[in-house]
């Protein structure tokens, strides 16, 4: 019998061993991190750690750098990456893609917020004449207007135009975008420029909003800036090439009709362009639309003038006009929508061509050169 | 006692105790009662215990802040531009706001906090302003900030009758009076000690030490309550080394004293004790209960029970 009663104790005690270690269990555990992938205690059982970050390449001390310039002990790889559950070939979590550049572009970090009207236009939807590369829908790159040579099946997203590693080109805009050639080619001999060659060059002003932070940068750091569009005549014809990859039958020059046109068989060519491919003013892609998107609020009209003008008071240089008469004068009545344009309705061809009809137009609204007040924003 | 009595008993207990540990095991209840031993062990780390997730019909849309008043959770619902209220559970009680720059109206809510009557202030990041709601979500009024100083409000935490606010365009945390006079002003542009980068969320412990989330610069720094610096937490010892935040958000302090920040980036919570010494991590990136999509918005209860937003989760997980 007293063997019996000595396995009982044992029993009792296995079970209070069990309790103990399920409580020990309780606690939390060490979860290792991107920027703290593992953990390392000192002599007195502190948390010392590895962290990612702390040394850079020349080891000096150093910052994380959000885009490109990655070290050679990075581990913020995993903020878009994952290794064995990627939701496609790139191990890319792309259903998260949108917010994760969301999640400092909203304007919570101030600058660089894509909701509010930039040179790239506006990803705000909630107005009045809105349209934009709906990034996050669902879109794909293969049904953009004017696509003929481009099938891609990718989805649109941020990352169809920008890449978050780092470019060449200004704003991290991608060298390639449909497959893996580049987009840019020589204007005149054709030859496909190769990746790592800057071709957009943005026309770029010190945002003044942060001329501070500019300042603790360095000469050498980065800058916040706005952007126009294109800099230099090249710029834009590169930029209509960018744009060109996916929209490629809209990559034309007038004269010589859309390049659809070349493999018709019949003389009977109607399909004509507006030149896009031009190194002149107003005639390349940025000169009639914005990247992002537009709105009511975004867009002008032939003079130049936003709603924001228009609601001014008589004595700011306004009319006084309330939002909403302001908003129904400046909508987009076009029936497939207002197209990313940076000028309302078609004042843009007014903006512009209003040179051969100035004799019906008030000619208080005609500047020295001959041409509509509000042409000068043309590129 | 007689014999067969005792190994009766004993043998009862045997018995019971094992039921209870396969129960736990075979049922799954571990999740469950880690909480119920958070509670005895209040030295230990807090666990998840359950998360809110609102409205079937409209679930949480990148809820950017969250906050606690009465027993209320307060969530501020920013992509589907409103304020979404619980009870501790998580049933939804009731919503308000929707888009609009008018009154009761939002763009971009952010920063939520609530004043000593149970009213609701909400900083409106796009707006410019703060709306101050009743408790059934009806508008009073903006927050008559007299100075006209808000440019970009982001955090708002109301402590002990004073407003504090950070500016994220401005680059500045102000404190306010809650009739809306400026008493205090701290920081602008830069990297400096005592500037900021975007500062995106706002704290007050015990002491009357002020916690203000440095996102741009990867840091939260400390101030007393007259608005000196007094140091920096980053993750590196004393806080002067490189920093080990991926775009900090959300700043708490505990009734111990220990700081919680969000890490937005690296999808976790960092804790550290009142000297700044690292204590462990919560969350991680991922879906699952105790993990963490892009976190944001923290608070503390005064029961050390932490309510962080989980943007792409769309949820606001509860720690304790």
């Amino acid at each position: 019998m007293s063997k019996l009663k000595i396995s009982f104790s044992t029993l009792l005690m296995l079970i209070l061993v069990g309790m103990f270690a399920t409580f020990a269990s309780a606690e939390g555990e060490f979860s290792p991190t991107s920027t703290h992938p593992a953990e390392v205690k000192d002599a007195d059982g502190n948390v010392t750690g590895i962290f990612v970050g702390d040394v850079d390449n020349f080891g000096n001390q150093s910052t994380h750098r959000t885009h490109g310039n990655f070290q050679n002990n990075t581990n913020s790889c995993a903020n878009c990456h994952s290794t064995h559950n990627g939701e496609d070939a790139m191990l890319l979590m792309k259903e998260g893609e949108y917010d994760l550049c969301m999640s400092c572009h909203d304007g919570t970090m101030g600058f660089y917020d894509v909701t509010e009207a930039s040179g790239a236009g506006t990803f705000d939807d909630s107005h009045l004449s809105s349209s934009m590369h709906n990034v996050d829908s669902g879109i794909l790159v293969g049904s953009a207007p004017g696509k003929y040579l481009n099938t891609s099946t990718a989805e649109l997203e941020c990352s169809s135009c920008h890449n978050p590693h780092g470019s060449a080109n200004d704003r991290l805009l991608k060298e390639t975008i449909v497959g893996t050639t580049p987009f840019a080619f020589n204007p005149t001999t054709k030859v496909p420029v190769p990746v790592g060659t800057k071709t957009i060059n943005l026309a770029f002003t010190e945002d003044l909003d942060f001329a501070e932070i500019n300042a603790v940068t360095g000469t050498g750091g980065l800058k916040i800036t706005e952007s126009i569009g294109p800099k230099d005549s090249l710029d834009k014809q590169y930029y209509s090439q960018f744009c060109g990859a996916c929209h490629d039958d809209y990559l034309a020059k007038r004269s010589s009709g859309r390049p659809s046109n070349a493999a018709k068989t019949d003389t009977h060519d109607y399909l004509y362009s507006h030149t896009t491919n031009s190194t002149s003013t107003g005639r390349n892609c940025a000169a009639c639309h914005y990247a992002h998107g537009t709105d009511v609020t975004t867009m002008v009209d032939a003079l130049g003038n936003k709603v924001a003008d228009y609601t001014k008071s008589v004595e700011d240089g306004g009319k006084g006009w309330e939002q909403a008469k302001a908003e129904s004068y400046m909508k987009d009545v076009s029936a497939k929508g207002s197209a990313l344009k940076k000028y309302t309705n078609m004042s843009v061809c007014f903006a512009c061509h209003a040179t051969s009809i100035t004799n019906q137009i008030d000619p208080t609204l005609i500047g020295p050169d001959g041409r509509f007040i509000g042409r000068g924003k043309i590129r | 006692m007689k014999k067969r009595n005792v190994y009766l008993i004993m043998s009862s207990i045997v018995a019971l105790s094992v039921a209870f540990f396969a129960a736990i095991y075979f049922l799954n209840l571990e999740s469950k009662i880690k909480p119920i031993v958070a509670k005895v062990d209040q030295g230990g780390t807090p666990v998840f215990t359950n998360a809110l997730y609102g409205d079937f019909n409209q679930p949480l849309s990148k809820p950017m802040d969250v906050t606690k008043i009465d027993e209320l959770i307060y969530v501020s619902d920013t992509s589907n531009k409103q304020v979404q209220v619980f009870d501790q559970s998580g049933t939804p009680i009731l919503k308000f706001g929707k888009e609009g720059t008018k009154e009761g109206e939002f763009k971009f809510p952010y920063g939520i906090a609530g004043d000593k009557e149970g009213n609701i202030y909400v900083a409106d990041l796009y707006n410019a302003n703060i709306s101050i709601f009743d408790s059934k979500g009806k508008f009073i009024k903006y927050f008559d900030d007299k100075e006209k100083a808000l440019k970009s409000p982001g955090g708002l935490r109301i402590v002990n009758n004073k407003l504090y606010v950070t500016d994220i365009k401005a680059n500045k945390v102000y404190v306010f009076n809650l009739d809306g006079k400026k008493v205090m002003e701290i920081g602008g542009p830069g990297a400096d000690e005592g500037k900021f980068i975007a500062p995106n969320a706002v704290t007050v412990d015990d002491d009357d030490r002020i916690y203000i989330t440095d996102s741009g610069n990867n840091r939260v720094q400390i101030f007393d309550k007259d608005g000196k610096f007094i140091k920096i937490i980053n993750g590196s010892e004393d806080g002067k080394g490189a920093s080990t935040f991926l775009n900090p958000r959300g700043v708490a302090v505990d009734s111990k004293g220990n700081v919680y920040v969000v890490n937005n980036l690296a999808h976790n919570i960092s804790a550290f004790d009142k000297d700044g010494k690292p204590l462990f991590e919560l969350g991680g990136m991922g879906t699952e209960n105790d993990k963490l999509y892009l976190p944001n918005g923290l608070f503390i209860d005064d029961r050390d029970t932490l309510f962080v937003t989980d943007t792409i989760n769309q949820r606001v997980s509860v720690f304790y």
